[in-house]
C-alpha cells in the first residue's frame, strides 16, 4: 500500500472516530410525580437531585419487582433495563422479583390487554384480597411502575453537488421519554416517582464519502435522570 | 404448522359461584388459520408468504382451561343445544368459539362466549382478543396472542355489566332462603 494511501485512510478513519460519535445537544427535563415525602431542604442541588431528595426511602430487601406501563414498554426492554441497572449498582442487596414471575403469579391480572393502565387502578386492583394474599406469598413489597415511549420523530434531508463534490445532509428531531413510579403494595400508595423527557436533533453529513454522525443521546438521558432517582431511593433504604 | 397451547398459569380467580354446562362445537378443535401475507412493496422486493395454522387443539385447550377457572362448576355437554336442557342444577349454558385469527404481522386471536339461559333464550355474549406484535418472534405469535385473550376470558367475566347484575340477582333472591335455612 502506498503511504500517501495509507496516510489518507488513518486520517479518514480519525475523523470518523473523533466525529462519528459526537453527542449533538439534547435538552431535557425532569419533574417529581406523584405524592412526595418531605425532606430537609438543601440548597444549591440542580432540579433532579432536588426531586431525588424527596423521594422516600425504599427498603429493597422487603422485595420489589420493575413493571411495565404496556407492552410495549416490556417488549422494547430499553427502559426496564435501565431501572433494573441503576437500582442492582446503587442497591445490591436489594431483591428483585422477576416481572415473569410476578406475571405468572398474578395471572390474569397483568396480562397486555388486562393490566390497569393508570396507577390508582393499579393500586386498587392490587389491593383485593386475593391478589394481597399472593403478593405476600411472592414475599414483595414495592413494585417500581415503568412507563417509556419514543417520542415523534421527523427527518429532513437537504443534499447537492458541484464542482468541487456532492454533499449530503439528513437531520432528526429525536426524543425519548421515561418515567417510574415507587408503589408501596403493603401501603397501597404512590409514593412518588420521576418522568423525564429529551428531545434533540440528530445529524448525519457526507461529505464525499466520509459520513460524519451526530446523535442526540436522548434515550440514555432519560435513563440516567430516572433511573438515579429511583436508585438513590433504594441507596437511602440500604443505607437505615 | 401446528400451534401450542400457551403455557397457562394457575389463575387467580375467584371462580363465579354458578354451574355452567359448556358446548364446545367440533370445528373448534379443526380451527386452522390459513392465508398470505406479504412484506415489502408490491413493485419492489415483495415477499409473499402462505401460511397454515393448525391452530384449534391449542384454542381448546385454552378455552377449556379458562372455563374450568370461571365457574364453580362446569359440565360439559355431549351435543348441541338447540332450545331449553333439562338440568335444573345448570344456571347457564356457554358456547365457546373461535370468531377470528389473525396472522400477518403478528397476529390477533378473538374468542366468542355466547352465554345463554337454561330456557334456551340467549343471555349475553363475551369478545375478548389478545394479540401479539411482530416484535415477538413469529413462531411464538398464537402462544402470547392466546395468553392475552385467555386473560381477558376470566377479566371480562367480572366486569361484564349485564352477568353481574343477573348474578346480584341470584344472590338477592336466594338470601331469604338462606336465612330460613340457617
Amino acid at each position: 500500500m502506498m503511504p500517501a494511501t495509507r496516510a489518507r485512510r488513518t486520517a479518514i478513519v480519525s475523523v470518523l472516530l473523533l466525529l462519528g460519535g459526537c453527542p449533538a445537544p439534547t435538552e431535557t427535563q425532569v419533574r417529581a410525580t406523584g405524592p412526595v415525602v418531605a425532606s430537609p431542604a438543601s440548597s444549591g442541588n440542580t432540579a433532579a437531585e432536588r426531586a431525588t431528595d424527596s423521594l422516600p426511602a425504599i427498603a429493597g430487601a422487603e422485595g420489589y419487582a420493575l413493571l411495565p406501563e404496556r407492552i410495549d414498554v416490556a417488549e422494547d426492554g430499553k427502559a426496564v433495563d435501565c431501572i433494573a441497572r441503576a437500582i442492582a449498582q446503587a442497591a445490591p442487596t436489594a431483591r428483585q422479583l422477576p416481572f415473569d414471575k410476578l406475571r405468572d403469579g398474578l395471572f390474569p391480572w397483568l396480562e397486555p390487554g388486562t393490566k390497569p393502565y393508570m396507577e390508582e387502578d393499579l393500586l386498587a386492583l392490587l389491593k383485593r384480597p386475593l391478589l394481597q394474599e399472593r403478593l405476600k406469598s411472592l414475599d414483595i413489597r414495592y413494585v417500581v411502575h415503568i412507563g417509556g415511549r419514543r417520542l415523534d420523530q421527523t427527518a429532513r434531508s437537504y443534499g447537492g453537488c458541484s464542482i468541487g463534490g456532492c454533499v449530503d445532509f439528513t437531520s432528526q428531531n429525536v426524543g425519548a421519554q421515561l418515567s417510574a413510579t415507587l408503589l408501596d403494595l403493603r401501603e397501597g400508595v404512590a409514593l412518588g416517582g420521576r418522568d423525564a423527557t429529551s428531545r434533540g436533533t440528530s445529524a448525519g453529513l457526507l461529505v464525499g464519502i466520509v459520513p460524519i454522525i451526530f446523535i442526540a443521546p436522548t434515550g440514555s438521558r432519560v435513563c440516567s435522570e430516572v433511573g438515579n432517582a429511583i436508585a438513590k431511593a433504594f441507596a437511602a433504604g440500604e443505607q437505615r | 404448522m401446528r400451534a401450542a397451547p400457551p403455557p397457562l398459569p394457575e389463575p387467580l380467580f375467584d371462580p363465579l359461584p354458578i354451574t355452567v354446562a359448556v358446548w364446545y362445537a367440533p370445528e373448534l378443535g379443526e380451527h386452522r388459520a390459513t392465508g398470505t401475507r406479504s412484506k415489502g412493496r408490491p413493485n419492489g422486493d415483495q415477499i409473499v408468504t402462505h401460511y397454515d395454522v393448525q391452530s384449534g387443539d391449542a384454542h381448546l385447550t385454552v378455552l377449556r382451561r379458562m372455563i374450568s377457572a370461571a365457574f364453580r362448576h362446569v359440565k360439559p355437554l355431549s351435543s348441541e343445544p338447540g332450545g331449553p336442557i333439562d338440568d335444573p342444577t345448570v344456571d347457564l349454558i356457554a358456547m365457546p368459539t373461535v370468531a377470528w385469527v389473525e396472522y400477518g404481522a403478528g397476529a390477533t386471536v378473538r374468542y366468542r362466549i355466547s352465554l345463554i339461559l337454561p330456557d334456551g333464550e340467549h343471555f349475553t355474549n363475551i369478545f375478548v382478543s389478545g394479540s401479539a406484535s411482530e416484535s415477538v418472534p413469529e413462531q411464538r405469535w398464537l402462544e402470547v396472542a392466546m395468553r392475552d385473550a385467555a386473560a381477558q376470558i376470566l377479566v371480562r367475566l367480572t366486569t361484564n355489566e349485564k352477568l353481574e347484575k343477573w348474578l346480584a340477582e341470584r344472590h338477592r333472591a336466594a338470601a331469604p332462603d338462606r336465612r330460613r335455612n340457617s
